[in-house]
C-alpha cells in the first residue's frame, strides 16, 4: 500500500488541522524548521513537540535541502547536526536529500546545482552516502534535481549516474516527477529515456509538485497544486515502481497561504485517488 | 576541470565575479538559466527579508533605497536570522538617520538584550505609517528615544 503525504514547515495550526489529517507521511525539511538561538543552529523545542504530536498519526520523514552532498569540499556539518537532533528526538521512517550542491568552499549559493556526472563526483557522493548510512540506521534516499543550466555532462547519463550510486551504496531513490517534467521542458532529457533507463526498483518515494515557467524555463518553485499532466504521469509510473512507499505532494511554506489549506487538502485527496487506482 | 574547480567556477559565474576559461562555463554564462537563477536567488531573498524585516523594508522602499541596502549586504547564509541581521546592518550603514533608527529598532526587537534606540522624530508616527504601508509624511525634527526589551509588555516604550 502506497502512502500519500505532504511536506510541513511547522507552526501552522490551520495546516495541521486541515491538511495533515489526510497525510499518512509528513515530510520535514530540517533547514526549513531550524532557527538560530544563542549563535547555534537548532530545531526549537516547541517544533520538536509539534512534530512528536504529528508523529502519533503519521510517519515522519526527513527531506533535506542543505546537506550539499555533492560539494567537492565538504558536506554541511551543521545540517547533519540538525538531522542528529531530529533522529534522536523523533521516530523517523527514512531520510533523503537532493543530489546536488548548495555550498562551495562553505559559501552558500542560494540555489542548488547539479554536479557533472563524472567518476570523481560519483566516488565522492557514494562515499558520503555510505557515511550517512553508517551514521543513521535508517534508509537513505537521493533525489535528482532540476537543472536550469546546460547539461554538465560527464561519464554517465543522468539516470545512469543515479543507478550507479544505487548499485554501489544500496541507497534508494526519490523519483520527483515534477523535476523530471522541468528537465524535459528545458530540453535536458526525455521522460521516456530517463524512466526507461532508471532503476525504478530503487524508487522508494515519488514527489509531485508544480511551479512556474520563467523566460521559457520550467522552474521548480513548488508554488502551485499539481497539473493534470503530472498526475497522469504519476498514474503511468506507479505500476513500474513496485517498491515506492509514498507519494509526497510538495509545496513551499510561503505558498501555503496564497494557495489555501483547503486547496492543499483537496490536492492530497486527488493524489490518494490516483494512488489507490 | 576537477569537481572543485567546476563548482568554484559555477559559484563565481552566478555571483557575477568571473567567467572561467572553460567551454562549459562559457556556455553556461550565455544560458538564460543563469539570469533565471540569479533572479530567483534575489527574489527569494527579497521575499524572505520583506517578511522578516517588515519595518526596515518599508522605510527603505519609501526612501527608494531598498536595492542599495540589499546589494551592499555581505551575507550568503541560508538562515533568515543571519540574513536579517546583515540586511539591517547594511540599512544602518546607508547613513540615513531615519532608516538607521528603524533598522536599529527592528534589530533590537529581534535580539534578547535591552536596547536604547534614538529617533530623529516621533517613532509612533513613523511606525504607524510603515505598518500600514502608507507614504511617509513630512516629519519634523523631534528627537525621541525608545527603550526596547523582551520583558516589557508591548516590547518597547518611549523614554
Amino acid at each position: 500500500m502506497i502512502a500519500t503525504g505532504i511536506n510541513y514547515e511547522g507552526r501552522d495550526p490551520r495546516f495541521v488541522e486541515t491538511v495533515l489529517p489526510l497525510a499518512e507521511v509528513v515530510e520535514v525539511t530540517p533547514d526549513a524548521i531550524a532557527t538560530i538561538r544563542d549563535g547555534r543552529i537548532v530545531i526549537p523545542g516547541e517544533t520538536l513537540e509539534e512534530l512528536r504530536a504529528i508523529a502519533r498519526d503519521a510517519r515522519l520523514t526527513i527531506h533535506g535541502v542543505g546537506l550539499s552532498i555533492a560539494s567537492a569540499d565538504a558536506m554541511n556539518e551543521s545540517y547533519l547536526a540538525l538531522v542528529d537532533e531530529l533522529m534522536s528526538s523523533l521516530d523517523v521512517a527514512w531520510h533523503s536529500e537532493h543530489l546536488g550542491y548548495t555550498t562551495v568552499d562553505g559559501e552558500n549559493l542560494g540555489t542548488m546545482l547539479v554536479p557533472p556526472r563524472t567518476e570523481e563526483a560519483l566516488a565522492l557522493i557514494c562515499s558520503r552516502v555510505e557515511t550517512i548510512q553508517r551514521r543513521y540506521a535508517k534508509p537513505f534516499l537521493l533525489e535528482h534535481v532540476v537543472n536550469l543550466f546546460p547539461d554538465p555532462g560527464g561519464d554517465f547519463t543522468a539516470a545512469g549516474f543515479l543507478n550507479e550510486i544505487v548499485r554501489r551504496t544500496g541507497c534508494g531513490l526519490i523519483l520527483d516527477l515534477y523535476n523530471l517534467e522541468c528537465d524535459v521542458h528545458n530540453e535536458l532529457c526525455t521522460s521516456s529515456a530517463f524512466l526507461d533507463e532508471l532503476d525504478l526498483g530503487a524508487v522508494r518515494e515519488i514527489h509531485i509538485a508544480n511551479g512556474t515557467i520563467d523566460r521559457g524555463l520550467r522552474v521548480d518553485v513548488h508554488s502551485r497544486v499539481t497539473r493534470d499532466e503530472t498526475l497522469a504521469m504519476l498514474r503511468d509510473v506507479l505500476p513500474r515502481t513496485p517498491n515506492a512507499g509514498a507519494v509526497i505532494f510538495e509545496m513551499l511554506g510561503p505558498y501555503v497561504g496564497p494557495t489555501g489549506v483547503e486547496a492543499i487538502a483537496n490536492e492530497l485527496r486527488r493524489v490518494r485517488e490516483v494512488v489507490q487506482g | 576541470m576537477s569537481l572543485a574547480e567546476h563548482q568554484r567556477a559555477m559559484r563565481d559565474l552566478i555571483a557575477g565575479r568571473a567567467i572561467a576559461n572553460d567551454p562549459y562555463i562559457e556556455q553556461a554564462s550565455r544560458a538564460i538559466g543563469l539570469e533565471v537563477t540569479r533572479d530567483t536567488i534575489r527574489g527569494w531573498r527579497v521575499f524572505r527579508l520583506s517578511q522578516s524585516c517588515r519595518l526596515t523594508t518599508a522605510i527603505l522602499r519609501a526612501r527608494g533605497r531598498f536595492d542599495e541596502a540589499l546589494d551592499a549586504m555581505q551575507c550568503s547564509s541560508p538562515f533568515i536570522e543571519e540574513l536579517s541581521r546583515a540586511f539591517l546592518e547594511s540599512a544602518i550603514a546607508l547613513g540615513d538617520e531615519l532608516i538607521a533608527s528603524v533598522a536599529n529598532f527592528e534589530l533590537a526587537l529581534m535580539g534578547d538584550e535591552e536596547t536604547i534606540v534614538d529617533w530623529p522624530c516621533d517613532p509612533y508616527e513613523v511606525l504607524a505609517v510603515l505598518l500600514r504601508d502608507e507614504p511617509l509624511p513630512e516629519l519634523g525634527h523631534a528627537p525621541h528615544r525608545t527603550f526596547v526589551s523582551r520583558s516589557m509588555p508591548g516590547r518597547f516604550r518611549v523614554v
